[in-house]
């Protein structure tokens, strides 16, 4: 197994160091570019998302929420509050971690779907208290989002996001690979078992939902930042159906799972938008079809198809020289 | 000196009480035998010492400090381990990670240790890499360190089973039927290696069904049926009891 | 004080509903362990179909609530046979992403042919006084149409033998399949029940309110709740549990505020599992 990790996270840093050369690029324009821009952040969103279901096991359907959280604490800060940007970028993540903490007290105690639902309808709440709360949401006007000086151009806000990606990568992996990542795929691997060996499995998982929040609440903030405006739909909970959607079609519990569901449904979205003119709506539809059948035959997703795609090959290879592989 | 003392303890699901006022101790450094047919209220007996059930009433009292109704994860900092009756492993993970995770719970890292890469974390994963070494060696796991737990044989499955609850350096051990669906052969191999655990200190509480293995390697027994301890003692005299007899329908060899 | 009541009968039309699709849900749930959160959108697909047999082959509406019921029953089949029964043996999770897709499809095809609402005619115009009470015929309508389809399904479980498999795999699932229960055909069942079920809510409800594709979207959460909070698989808090469910939406609209209605279902659940994580009656953790 930790081969593969090794290979895995090394064609991991070639995309990435592939993405880093893109702007560089002239053939891109301004909208891809922005795509790019969009699908990086989505994909901090999502590995905040692997943190807590791909390794810990508990399956929040609260992260939209907590996405809109971190944007709206980093727009208020940095908008009416008129802190600066760091500092509204720190508290935008302590916010949501904050609230992540909480959520996660009341929460915690109930497992598998059980905590999907409870985590879902604290998602709906709080998109209900942001659409009705005028005085903090903006309603359907919404509210400004201020761009420090050097994040004004596109480019720079490129290559932000980027780093914060690779940043949130490194930070995971530095997590799911120690002692304490250990407790947490032992809790998702039998929960049972891993208290009965010690491990203290409530206050574990607080730690992951929290760490978490922390990271969506990141990518919340540089969400708003992206779009320089926001409005009370982004804690909608259809946004954590889709980074439940990227995680699991992507491949939980690796890596570069949710940067490649993330980036490749999000373009393919994206390409169907502009290929199938007036007939868009169906991509949606095309969409659909396309988790089904990608659940359906690739249950550990489009990476964990590709690892045991990998490790077929190699019994092959193995089994022709006539040694035995195991 | 008493590792463990066990008073009065009852468990009540509803209008059935599975365990009956039941009193027994156990000394360091011995093995002890539960013994009884089907139902008898074993496998409950070894949850409520273990956490994983909360006792109806009684105590239970683990090297002086009094664990009734603590939770598991709590019961096993203290120092008692346990295996289950089915093969309790994290299937999907490699045997060498599954040991890792036995020892957790002696380590401190946390959030900043990871991230930061800081002393601590350097000193307990080697820590952790020199117990899983070790105790792989111990229970003879060696060859089978890569391996996904879920692949592994049967009796592997156990041995491993029992090299997690040996990770946590526990000072009482709970073995639920460690030879349950296991060949003549591998059995004695358990119980060779259940001989080696008592060598290295460790206090070893079987629950076992095969009547001849146990005879000789416990130093002493505990009957149960129906909840109730029928008797205790030394194996023979435990096996010439009346109830025991009765209970197993002669079953008994000393 | 009367308009109290208007708003009890309100609450228990409004329960009706959410009885019908939590009543199907619970046996999916509890029987077959699918979260199965296209259910919503059979509903939607149910008062659709109603609307082509009614509008458009002029069939009025008491036979096409039957021929409704059946024909959502037929596609409950078709759903579980093509997403969910690849899916046995998955973990849990992937049923949901296969449900979410399921969405998509369904609202999608539907919002491509015809994106504006529509609306059916209903089949009695009239309105009743009673006892202070005011009530138009429609609403009296989906009340007693509920309490049928519970009789009907009561009768079912009690007095028939594939009622009685699944009164027993709802209760154990594993110790139905010991004795020879048929998977396959009580999963087939389940989901033509349960859709049929469905199909009855949104046929019941369809005079009274728009048909918009995204009719069921809300109402499932909402299902869920009650299926959650009343215990996997039993039927009887599925019915107590959309009853009050609606009874109290009811008057939180009517005395306290409408914007917030629906945050009031969703609070009582966190307040509940938080309490008792197993769910109100509970044991059958997940």
């Amino acid at each position: 197994m930790a081969k593969y990790g090794k290979a895995a996270f090394v064609l991991l840093i070639i995309g990435v160091a592939v993405l880093l050369g893109l702007p560089q690029l002239e053939l891109i324009s301004q909208a891809t570019l922005n795509i790019f821009t969009l699908g990086i952040i989505w994909s901090i969103a999502t590995m905040s998302l692997n943190l807590v279901l791909g390794y810990t096991g508990q399956a929040s359907l609260a992260h939209g929420a907590f996405l809109g959280i971190g944007a709206y604490t980093f727009g208020i800060m940095a908008q009416r509050v008129g802190m600066n940007f760091w500092l509204s970028l720190l508290i935008a993540c302590l916010m949501t971690a904050i609230l992540g903490f909480l959520v996660g007290l009341p929460s915690l105690r109930s497992k598998g779907p059980y905590f999907a639902i409870v985590t879902l309808c604290f998602n709906v709440i709080i998109f209900k208290v942001f659409e009705n709360w005028t005085w903090l949401s903006g309603g359907y006007q919404g509210q400004k989002v201020p761009r420090p000086s050097f994040l004004t151009e596109r480019w720079a806000r490129y290559y932000f996001a980027l780093v914060m990606l690779i940043l949130v990568i490194l930070v995971v992996r530095q997590i799911v690979k120690s002692l304490l990542g250990s407790s947490f795929i032992a809790i998702r691997s039998n929960e049972n078992l891993a208290e009965s060996v010690g491990i203290k499995s409530f206050s574990t998982k607080l730690l992951s939902l929290t760490v978490s929040c922390f990271i969506v609440g990141l990518a919340g903030s540089l969400l708003a930042l992206q779009n320089g405006y926001l409005d009370y739909t982004i804690t909608n909970y259809l946004y954590s159906f889709y980074l439940l959607i990227y995680l699991l079609i992507g491949g939980v519990a690796s890596l570069a799972g949710p940067v490649v569901g993330t980036f490749g449904l999000y373009f393919l979205l994206w390409q169907l938008e502009k290929t199938m003119g007036e007939f868009s709506e169906f991509r949606w539809l095309m969409f659909g079809l396309l988790l089904i059948v990608v659940i359906i035959y690739f249950p550990m997703g489009i990476v964990g198809g590709a690892k045991r795609f990998w490790e077929w090959i190699k019994k092959k290879y193995y089994s022709r020289r006539g040694e035995v592989y195991g | 000196m008493t590792l463990l003392k066990v008073e009065g303890l009852t468990k009540r699901f509803g209008g059935l009480v599975a365990v009956n006022k039941v009193d027994f101790e156990i000394s360091q450094g011995s093995i002890v035998g539960i013994i009884g047919p089907n139902g008898a209220g074993k496998t409950t007996l070894f949850n409520l010492i273990s956490g994983a059930l909360p006792p109806t009433g009684g105590k239970i009292i683990f090297d002086g400090t009094d664990i009734t109704g603590w939770r598991p994860y709590n019961i096993a900092r203290q120092g008692v381990t346990r295996t289950f009756q089915t093969t309790a492993l994290f299937e999907e993970l490699p045997s060498w990670v599954n040991l890792v995770i036995g020892y957790r719970m002696r380590t401190k890292t946390g959030l900043w240790d990871s991230i930061l890469r800081t002393p601590r974390f350097r000193r307990e994963r080697k820590a952790t890499t020199q117990k899983v070494a070790e105790v792989m060696g111990f229970t003879g796991l060696g060859e089978y360190a890569q391996m996904t737990a879920g692949d592994l044989p049967q009796e592997a499955q156990k041995r491993l089973a029992i090299g997690v609850a040996l990770m946590g350096e526990p000072k009482l051990l709970l073995l639920d039927e460690p030879t349950g669906g296991v060949g003549l052969g591998e059995t004695e191999d358990i119980i060779a290696l259940i001989n080696k655990i008592r060598d290295k200190g460790i206090t070893v509480c079987v629950i076992e069904h095969k009547m001849r293995m146990i005879m000789n390697l416990v130093d002493q027994i505990v009957a149960l049926n129906f909840g109730v301890k029928i008797a205790g003692g030394p194996p023979d005299m435990v096996c010439e009891d009346p109830s025991v007899i009765e209970a197993y329908l002669g079953e008994c060899i000393a | 004080m009367s308009f109290f009541f208007n708003q009890v009968v309100i609450g228990i039309q409004l329960g009706s509903q959410y009885v019908l699709v939590a009543l199907g849900l619970t046996l999916i749930f509890g029987i077959l362990d699918i979260s199965h959160f296209a259910h919503g959108h059979m509903y939607m697909i149910g008062a659709y179909l109603l609307y082509v047999v009614m509008v458009l082959a002029g069939i009025n509406y008491w036979l096409a609530l039957i021929i409704v019921m059946a024909g959502l029953a037929i596609a409950g089949v078709f759903v579980e046979r093509l997403v969910y029964k690849p899916l046995r043996g998955q973990p849990h999770i992937n049923g949901f992403i296969a449900a979410i897709g399921l969405i998509l499809v369904l609202e999608t095809f539907v919002r491509g042919i015809e994106p504006e609402a529509l609306r059916i005619s209903k089949p009695i115009e009239k309105t009743f006084h009673f006892a202070g009470i005011t009530m138009e015929a429609q609403r009296l309508i989906v009340i007693v149409g509920a309490i049928v389809m519970i009789i009907l399904l009561h009768l079912f479980i009690k007095r028939t033998r594939m009622g009685t498999a699944i009164e027993a795999m709802a209760q154990d699932r594993e110790g139905a399949a010991l004795v020879g229960i048929s998977v396959n055909k009580m999963a087939a069942l389940t989901f033509a029940i349960a859709t049929a079920l469905a199909a009855a809510a949104a046929g019941l409800m369809a005079p009274m309110a728009f048909i918009a594709p995204t009719m069921g979207s809300i109402l499932i959460l909402k299902a869920f709740v009650i299926v959650v909070i009343g215990g996997l698989g039993s039927m009887k808090g599925a019915i107590v549990g959309g009853y009050l469910l609606g009874i109290m939406e009811a008057l939180a609209i009517a005395y306290i505020s409408s914007a917030y209605k629906d945050v009031f279902a969703f609070g009582i659940l966190i307040l509940i599992l938080a309490v008792r994580p197993t769910g109100l009656f509970g044991g059958r953790e997940a």
